[in-house]
């Protein structure tokens, strides 16, 4: 009898070892920058959050548009906005590396020196050539 | 209805994260999208698709084949 004690033991080593490698692993730190919020207005705040959230602007405003991320960069961050039946307007784009300990915020604006046409418009927020988000908004 | 003249609008950003790079350089930029070739970005920005050489001419330094380009690519617009 005393033979069989070592392979029942090491079975149940190694069913131990085997449910310890299914269990919740630990996180690794942050994971892939990711867009978790935009937003659109006439101004921001210090901190490069929308001031005042508005989708309907004026040809002389400034229109912001606020992009709030949480990861662990380097990605580029992008926005192409567009007019009517998809004529360009701007296209801006920058690197961005977050450390992931706190979520970053990261303006675009765009403004005409004549004023902005009226009419719809739309705005594409790029993360590393895929869109991560998109917002309509109107110059009236 | 003629069509808006978009070529002087004022574009910029600026950011909280660390590391934050403007990628604009004062010039027209266009982030590369799944599916994009340099002729279709071509017949996009100056309508006629034969015009994509310039964009290669004017991005040699990240663009080593004209037929391979890659999304996340932010390409000069000349």
């Amino acid at each position: 009898m005393r033979t069989r004690l070592v392979p029942y033991f090491s079975l149940l080593i190694a069913a131990t070892v085997a449910a310890a490698a299914c269990g919740p692993k630990k996180a690794s730190g942050a994971g892939a920058v990711s867009v978790s919020e935009i937003d659109l207005g006439r101004s921001l705040k210090p901190d490069l959050k929308i001031d005042e959230s508005t989708n309907t602007f004026r040809p002389v405003d400034v229109i912001y548009l606020s992009v709030e991320t949480k990861g662990v960069g380097p990605v580029t961050l992008g926005t192409r906005w567009t007019y009517q039946d998809n004529q360009v307007v701007n296209e801006t784009s920058r690197t961005i590396s977050p450390n992931g300990n706190e979520p970053t915020y990261t303006e675009f604006h765009i403004s005409k020196p004549e004023g902005l046409p009226t009419g719809k418009y739309h705005v594409v927020v790029i993360l590393n050539g895929t869109t991560a988000g998109e917002k309509d908004f109107e110059v009236k | 209805m003629p069509t808006p003249d978009f070529s002087n609008v004022q574009g910029g950003s600026s950011s909280t994260a660390p590391g934050s790079e403007n990628n604009t350089n004062g010039g027209r930029t266009y982030v590369v999208t799944k599916g994009d070739s340099l002729s279709a970005i071509a017949q996009r920005e100056y309508g006629d698709m034969k015009e994509w050489h310039r964009i290669y001419e004017a991005n040699r330094d990240i663009i080593k084949d004209p037929d391979l380009i890659y999304p996340g690519q932010t390409l000069r617009l000349p």
